[in-house]
């Protein structure tokens, strides 16, 4: 139902004045309207009604509470700072355990290869050490003529003068004379060792009388040499400049170390990481 | 912590302090929502829907009325329930129970200290206002729950409506009329206080 523009006016006017929203002067106006109209009276009272009845509704109880909760508005509640510390802990923990494993696999993959020809060397060594007893017969045969020049005694001389008639003159006329031999006897030993002599030295098919004076001198002049050890005499111009002590505890050490490390980075990783995920649930509980 | 304090911690993100300010506002808003939509469960979730998309827009809060802000958001909601429910008219407007029954009147709404008569009856006025109401433009009903049955003055309901103060009294003055003409089939309802010529100027 469409009411006139007029009564429209009308009841926007009684409103206002039911609410006491007019001015002074437009309510002055109506009150004296009021009082001579009585149909517009009778209007205001049912107006007043109506919004009597209509405060008369109360305001209605909520039937359960609305209050929110952090899932319902998207919100995270926080995690503590120190949580997130122990999780990165655990995170770069576990990375560094990772490349603590890859790098050892690698290593350990690489390393018989490295080790073996590092090895070769040492055994050559212990195999040139082995037979040290059963001196080879060149190395026997280059003993005699140290013990010539280290002992010169007179049947020493003879075999030497033997040597001598064979047509072997180098050595021979250097042994042959006695103040020679005490005047090398002084000299030293370091001298008498030296290899190039027994090179040159070369027994060219003694007679069988030389040959058995020149073993009787190879026994004399190895009872009464310098004990200087054979092996070492030998050995000393081959072996090469490895030191096989530091070898062969290295790989355990290093292996060792390397398990301690990873056993330590794992515990490092499982202990901060059980703690960020105990606080966190703590937090989210 | 009064409701300035509480404001600004709920400004600073902190969610109890908004609860603590749903709670006293939650009734307001739910009658709001009840009045506006006429179903108590389209009620309670535009009522939820509105705290929460308070919550998230409570930075932008300016200071003023508070109370008019939430219901401002309230209203809103309950637009956006109402063009829902016209596109998809599936849910009654009377209150039913478990078996899909009407009911009298939601528990909610009820006043122990009353006796069985005068609940009917209040329960039937209040029925017919409601019945009124929804033949109501919802921006007309709007301005009548807001001025005459949760008693906001003209200014605080302009601010809760957004909407001009003239336009507020020009939509108040016309939605009492057409209650008024209403009502009228309900005048054996009224309490005899509300009847005319039994009340005085």
């Amino acid at each position: 139902m469409m009411a006139p523009r007029r009564e429209i006016k009308q009841i926007e006017l009684l409103s206002a004045y039911l609410d006491d929203q007019l001015s002074a002067k437009a309510r002055s106006d109506l009150e004296s309207r009021l009082a001579a109209d009585k149909d517009l009276k009778s209007m205001l009272e049912e107006l007043r009604i109506t919004r009597n009845v209509l405060r008369s509704l109360p305001t209605l109880k909520a039937p359960r509470n609305f209050t929110l909760t952090p899932e319902m508005v998207g919100m995270r509640k926080r995690v503590p700072r120190i949580s997130l510390a122990m999780a990165f802990a655990s995170v770069a923990a576990s990375f560094l355990l990772v490349l603590t494993i890859a790098g050892d696999v690698l290593f350990s993959v690489g390393l018989p290869a490295a080790m073996r020809s590092a090895a070769e060397p040492l055994v050559g060594y212990y195999e040139a050490e082995a037979p040290a007893e059963e001196v080879p017969a060149a190395m026997e045969a280059a003993e005699a003529p140290l013990a010539v020049e280290a002992e010169p005694d007179v049947d020493a001389q003879k075999s030497i003068e033997t040597f001598a008639d064979t047509g072997d003159d180098g050595v021979a006329e250097r042994a042959a004379s006695p103040e020679e031999n005490e005047a090398l006897e002084g000299v030293g030993e370091a001298e008498a060792a030296e290899p190039e002599a027994p090179a040159e030295f070369e027994a060219p098919a003694p007679t069988q009388t030389g040959l058995a004076v020149a073993d009787e001198v190879v026994v004399q002049a190895t009872e009464t040499h310098v004990p200087t050890p054979i092996s070492e005499v030998i050995l000393q111009p081959t072996v090469p400049p490895v030191q096989p002590e530091p070898v062969q505890p290295e790989p355990r050490t290093r292996i060792s170390f390397v398990r301690i490390i990873e056993i330590g980075l794992a515990g490092i990783a499982v202990i901060t990481g059980s703690i960020a995920l105990i606080l966190r649930r703590k937090g989210s509980s | 912590m009064d409701e300035f304090e509480l404001i600004k911690a709920a400004k600073r993100g902190e969610l109890d302090a908004f609860n603590r300010l749903i709670l006293a506002y939650q009734d307001i808003a739910f009658s709001v929502a009840y009045r506006m939509l006429g179903d108590a469960d389209n009620a309670a979730d535009a009522t939820q829907i509105a705290f929460i998309n308070a919550f998230r827009h409570v930075r932008s809060f300016r200071g003023g009325s508070f109370r008019a802000w939430i219901l401002r958001i309230v209203t809103n909601a309950c637009y956006d329930s109402l063009r829902q429910m016209k596109r998809k008219p599936t849910t009654s407007l009377e209150p039913v129970d478990q078996d899909d029954e009407s009911i009298e009147s939601p528990q909610w709404m009820a006043d122990p200290g009353e006796t069985p008569e005068e609940r009917l009856m209040r329960t039937e006025l209040a029925h017919a206002i409601q019945h009124c109401l929804e033949r109501l433009s919802p921006d007309f009903r709007a301005v009548v729950i807001m001025i005459d049955i949760q008693g906001f003055d003209y200014a605080e309901a302009a601010s809760a409506l957004n909407s001009p103060l003239g336009t507020i009294k020009s939509r108040l003055a016309r939605a009492r009329a057409r209650m008024q003409n209403c009502l009228q089939a309900f005048r054996e309802l009224l309490p005899s206080a509300f009847r005319l010529g039994e009340e005085s100027v």
